[in-house]
């Protein structure tokens, strides 16, 4: 019998039930569409019309006046101040009532001399506007516009996409609560009954369950408390038995969700807030831009030192809860700020406490990792919390634009103190001890267990996964893209949802590729693999550029990112667990997390200054080469010490 | 049977609260998309409003030249409805005419400061709680500001579309919910008849257990077949309580 | 004895404010009679309220009639001068290095209106103060620029400009000479002749034809009338001259598009003109400011003035981004 029985059981519920959820969430997603093209329909065609009758009643007056048709002075260069004027105008004439044509305007498309093939050739019909001019009741001529379909495509093509957006959010949220609710209704009676049981027939007897955490089973739940019970009382002990301490992942999911969602809801418009805010002469806009985000990565390369120390001494849960109202405080903070300072300042803050946060759910979450499932465990995490971020920047986006950037940061402290609401009921206030794998060395490591940051594998984990990686997704997806793609023009929201395909990414690939880790992959071959995939994606960058060839190396970094993520979290601590000295793992981890917010903090620093020297592309690149030589050092590591450990050491466990 | 209620009304909040938070969402997205549809349809009419005055000023005559400028501006202003006012302010952000009588309640100083950084193209957009505001400047020869049009436009049809639409989201929402609640019962009830199954099974051994611990009948009925699934079976289950059973009346009888 | 202390003492007081009460004289000189400038110099007086009279002298075009004038105005102790036109104003008030020269009314009041280049002619020092602490006025023209820029609208192609004016008017010849300079700065062409220039008087208007005649040959694109109240007189004969050479011609007088065959004007209301003066006028006689302290006061609402008539006849029409607030005659 497996070890959390109710796993299962709660698995295929959650399949079914999603599965009937998110055809509901489809079947109102479409309905969604339908109702929003109905209503937006004609007011993409009011704009094109106005423009026509504008210009219509312009040259209706000059012939009232007496103006021939064909002598309107000024016309051809009136016809080309419409165009310059609306980009969605292609060509606009104006024709006499033979049909001869008095004037026209036509848009230079970028290959001139292709012009009538590719009118030929185009898939879209482009749409005329044919207006009747009229002098003194009498049919004079016609006004010919003609306008680019993509006007009014491209809309309805970013109305799609807003929903499929909202859409996505609405799953995410759909997933984690599911889960949540199958857990305490399946998952975990069954688990504390058998887990109760088999205490119980081991002869001990302090634990009871509250009827309402066994669900369907409490009929029994209550017979076997009762006998704890009766025992106690009759041992002249009136005291109130402990419930069964069981700690779930599961549990931290729902108020880790929240929290990221919540955390992160500035994602889509922190910079610009930041640099609209201002600040002191000094700080050009540029600087006040990205100042927020230096302050969140020098916040949490400071706690990452501590953190091992932190989480021994104080347990998850209560980490967890002290730091709700910090950040929320904290969020309003950023939310009041009017200069960039401030907002930096509060930012950092909120870093601060979220880094403890998290912190104490990460370690929730290794130590209620099952054996042998490090990477589950850790993919898990990262999959909240990344889901959590998409979901915050996506509705931090749609509630700026409607409610301002303050208000909104008052509505993520609002979630931060539900997320503490939930994760004070369902975390568990007492978890075991994380089982150590056990490995004998020939050679017993000698000095205090900070030597771990020494040994030759974590260095080359360190150099060649979470150095680039971090440098990658610190300067490219944070910086560069947005930047490079702002430079060619790109929208502001066609940049976020290029940015979203790398969260996207992680989100759907992280599961997977986590299970991979643990199973039959295991962690170097992804860890390789992800790496290469992200140096040759971003080097890419060298021999092509644009919208679309960006949104696609985003995507694959996110791949690449995705494989090495959490696989190097569990790589790492495989690499403290083979050191038999104690604390290891949570000093391997401490400086794994330290390393990696450093390397994205002085990427950033150099890349500010390479972008100006060397330029986007090439920057990108050097990047990617990167990744490319950090695969190349893994790869060598990973032979040296092959070859030494089939010489020297014997390995138990696996 | 139970189990499947239990999860229906779950997945049934679930999926109230989920289509609430997507309906809300959605609604809010579709206010931004309408807004910004409506704005840049003010921008052709604040545009081609500006053609006249732009004229004047590219010859190098003052705004406040332009003597029929009042019937301009009512004219374009009477095209819709819906704007309130139509306003051509000067260099210095003075109102030179307008079709308000009382312009200066209604222009906001820090307008035409904020048109001439947006540049032509873009033009001035603003968002106040009831209206729209769109501008469009005008320029010199010299690329000098000479001032600009400004329209304020009501948000008030704009508003009740959007609860309009919001109002149709929310019935589709709320039929959704109710079919899926009653297909759900359906997918529900076959998908969970293993749950069902081995539930029932562990309760049955319990049943059984109870009544031979009442009963005090030391007969095993095993006339139940043991029931396994989900990774859990219903024999080891029995053995389990059984097992603790005698744990317990071990200590319970034990002499302190 | 009270009785009759208090009757003279009220007698005294009486005089003094019927004195203060009495109305103020303003002597006003024009080049050739009262037309709007001058009705709306009077209408604005007296929409005012402000108790004044005018006296109106025509110079009937005669500059030796002004030492006249001058003389009858010290005589009538008026209060204040009103100067129309270049050339009544430099007879009158002679020009800034004429201060304190007795020839010249130096200190009475004196307002100028209608002249097209105070600066240029020497009458005053600059728009913030005239120079001189008795003269101040209105300037009532668009900058030349402007016109040159209208003319480029309406003929894109516009190279060449053509001008006649009278040397009899130093107004026209310095206008000559500022848009010779602008011919410079703005790229363009100028032929500018001589009406008569064999006399030293006024012009005989029969050579205006053939000045006219004249420029067509030359290849001029369009004529601009410059300054000059002879050519505004004789607007009839030279603006159907033009036409008839299919010359557009742009007046700084509107009356010359209204009245005659010009094709276009951008000029002042006359009656504005005549308001501001009169504003001019009443900051100096009931608010007491000096006038060598006023700016000379400009008038900033202009009338695009459009004959469609002459445009059809020309087939040259304005630009259609214009027509929406150009005034159009048929």
């Amino acid at each position: 019998m497996l070890e959390q029985p109710g796993r299962i059981a709660a698995r295929r519920v959650v399949i079914w039930a999603a599965l009937t959820l998110v055809v509901s969430l489809l079947v109102t997603l479409y309905a969604a569409l339908h109702i929003f093209e109905e209503a937006i329909a004609p007011e993409l065609n009011k704009r094109s019309q106005l423009i026509g009758v504008t210009v219509r009643e312009e040259i209706e007056r000059a012939l009232d006046y007496g103006v021939p048709l064909d002598s309107i002075a000024g016309v051809d260069t009136y016809l080309e101040g419409v165009l310059d004027d609306f980009e969605e105008v292609e060509q606009i004439t104006l024709l006499s009532v033979s049909g001869a044509i008095a004037a026209t305007a036509t848009r230079q498309t970028q290959v001139p001399g292709a012009e009538i093939q590719t009118k030929l050739a185009d898939i879209d019909e482009p749409a005329w506007i044919s207006l009747p001019i009229l002098s003194r009741n009498a049919l004079v001529g016609e006004l010919r516009l003609e306008t680019d379909p993509k006007f009014v495509s491209t809309r309805l093509r970013n109305v799609v996409l807003d929903i499929l957006v909202v859409g996505l959010v609405s799953v995410l949220l759909l997933f984690e609560l599911i889960i949540w609710v199958t857990a305490g209704a399946v998952g975990k009676p069954l688990d504390r009954i058998f887990s109760l049981l088999r205490e119980q027939a081991a002869g001990n007897f302090k634990h009871v369950i509250p009827a309402p955490d066994a669900g369907e089973l409490r009929r029994i739940a209550r017979r076997l408390s009762d006998r704890a019970i009766d025992l106690s009382e009759r041992a002249g002990k009136h005291l109130q038995l402990p419930a069964l301490p069981q700690a779930y992942f599961v549990d931290i999911r729902l108020p880790l969700f929240i929290f990221s969602t919540a955390t992160e809801i500035s994602g889509a418009f922190l910079p610009l807030y930041s640099r609209d805010a201002g600040g002191p002469e000094w700080l050009t806009p540029n600087l006040a831009a990205i100042a927020p985000l230096v302050a969140y990565l020098v916040a949490i390369a400071l706690v990452a030192p501590f953190s091992s120390v932190i989480v021994r001494r104080i347990d998850p849960r209560r980490l967890f809860i002290i730091s709700i109202p910090l950040t929320a405080v904290t969020m309003v903070g950023v939310g009041l700020g009017n200069s960039a300072i401030l907002i930096a300042f509060w930012h950092g803050a909120m870093a601060l406490v979220y880094a403890l946060a998290t912190i104490a759910c990460q370690e929730y979450a290794l130590r209620t990792a099952s054996r042998g499932e490090d990477a589950q465990a850790i993919g898990s995490f990262l999959f909240v919390i990344l889901g959590g971020a998409f979901c915050g920047t996506a509705l931090g986006g749609v509630l700026a634009n409607r409610i301002g950037a303050g208000q909104t940061f008052f509505i993520g402290a609002a979630l931060v103190l539900l997320a503490g609401i939930v994760g004070a009921r369902t975390i568990a206030p007492k978890i075991g001890e994380r089982i150590r794998q056990q490995t004998v060395y020939a050679r017993e490591p000698t000095g205090p267990p900070a030597g771990i940051l020494l040994n030759a594998r974590f260095i080359a984990l360190i150099l060649g996964i979470s150095v680039p990686t971090n440098i990658g997704m610190a300067v490219f997806i944070w910086y560069l893209t947005p930047v490079a793609l702002s430079a060619d023009g790109v929208n502001v929201a066609d940049i976020g949802r290029v940015v979203m395909l790398y969260y996207l990414m992680q989100v759907l690939a992280g599961p997977i590729v986590a299970q991979l880790a643990d199973g039959k992959v295991g962690n170097l071959p992804l860890l390789i693999g992800g790496i290469t995939i992200s140096g040759l994606a971003l080097s890419s960058l060298m021999l092509w550029s644009g919208f679309w060839p960006i949104a696609i190396v985003v995507t694959l970094f996110g791949l690449g990112h995705t494989m090495c993520d959490a696989t190097q979290y569990s790589q790492a601590i495989r690499i403290a667990e083979s050191d038999p000295r104690p604390g290891t793992v949570q000093i391997a981890l401490s400086g794994l997390r330290l390393i990696e917010r450093l390397a994205a903090i002085a990427g950033l620093a150099a890349s500010v200054f390479l972008v100006d020297n060397i330029g986007y592309d090439t920057t990108i690149a050097g990047i990617g080469m990167m990744m490319l030589t950090g695969a190349v050092i893994m790869v060598l590591v990973q032979i040296v010490t092959t070859a030494q450990g089939k010489s020297n050491t014997v390995r138990s466990g696996k | 049977m139970a189990i499947v209620w239990r999860i229906l009304v779950a997945i049934g909040a679930i999926n109230f609260i989920v289509l609430f938070i997507f309906v809300s969402i959605a609604t809010l997205q579709f206010d931004t998309i309408l807004s910004g549809l409506i704005q840049e349809r003010l921008v052709v009419i604040a545009d081609r409003v500006r053609v006249p005055f732009a004229a004047v000023a590219n010859l190098g005559l003052p705004l406040s030249t332009v003597r029929n400028a009042r019937a301009i501006l009512e004219d374009a202003r009477q095209d819709d409805s819906n704007i309130e006012h139509i306003h051509v302010y000067g260099q210095d952000g003075a109102i030179v005419h307008s079709t308000s009588r009382t312009p200066s309640a209604t222009l906001s100083q820090t307008w035409p400061a904020e048109l001439h950084s947006k540049g032509i193209k873009e033009g001035l957009r603003i968002e106040t709680e009831n209206a729209f505001i769109v501008g469009a400047d005008i320029t010199s020869p010299t690329q000098e500001l000479s001032g600009g049009i400004v329209i304020v436009y009501s948000k008030s049809q704009a508003r009740t579309q959007v609860l309009a639409t919001a109002a149709s989201l929310g019935l589709t929402a709320g039929l959704v919910l109710a079919g899926m609640l009653f297909f759900g019962w359906g997918v529900l009830r076959i998908a969970l008849s293993e749950h069902v199954r081995v539930f029932g099974g562990i309760l049955a051994a319990y049943d059984r257990f109870e009544r031979q611990f009442w009963r005090s009948s030391m007969v095993d009925h095993e006339g139940d077949t043991p029931i396994s699934g989900l990774g859990v079976s219903s024999s080891t289950f029995d053995s389990l309580l059984k097992q603790s059973e005698t744990r317990y009346i071990d200590r319970r009888d034990k002499p302190f | 004895m009270i009785r009759k202390f208090l009757l003279i003492f009220n007698l005294i007081v009486v005089s003094a404010s019927s004195a203060d009460a009495a109305e103020k004289l303003i002597y006003g000189v024009f080049w050739e009679g009262c037309e709007h400038g001058c009705e709306g110099f009077i209408e604005a007086i007296k929409v005012s309220g402000f108790p004044a009279r005018v006296i109106v002298r025509d110079a009937e075009q005669n500059k030796l009639k002004l030492p006249g004038f001058i003389e009858e105005a010290r005589r009538m102790k008026a209060d204040l001068m009103l100067t129309y036109g270049t050339s009544v104003t430099l007879g009158i008030a002679g020009r800034l290095e004429n201060t304190g020269d007795k020839q010249f009314i130096t200190e009475m009041p004196l307002v100028f209106m209608y002249v097209s280049d105070p600066f240029g002619s020497g009458i005053a020092r600059s728009f913030e103060k005239s120079g001189r602490n008795n003269v101040t006025g209105t300037f009532n023209r668009v900058p030349e620029a402007v016109n040159i820029r209208t003319i480029q609208t309406i003929k894109p192609d516009f190279k060449h400009l053509g001008m006649i004016y009278n040397g009899n008017e130093n107004n026209s010849v310095i206008k000559v000479k500022e848009m010779s300079e602008l011919s410079h700065e703005m790229g363009f062409l100028l032929t500018a002749l001589k009406v008569d220039p064999d006399s030293v008087g006024v012009p005989d208007p029969q050579l205006i034809p053939e000045r006219v005649r004249e420029l067509a040959k030359a290849g001029v694109d369009f004529i601009y009338l410059g300054s000059s109240s002879f050519l505004r007189l004789n607007a009839d004969v030279f603006t159907s001259a033009a036409v008839e050479s299919g010359l557009p011609i742009l007046s700084p007088y509107e009356e010359v598009v209204r009245e005659s065959e010009a094709l276009v004007s951008i000029a002042a209301r006359a009656k504005d003109v005549g308001r501001v003066a009169a504003d001019q006028v009443l900051r100096i006689l009931r608010d007491g400011a000096t006038p060598g302290e006023l700016p000379i006061a400009r008038v900033t609402e202009f009338a695009y003035v459009v004959n469609m008539a002459v445009a059809r006849k020309l087939n040259t029409f304005p630009p259609i981004d214009i027509l929406q607030v150009a005034e159009t005659l048929d």
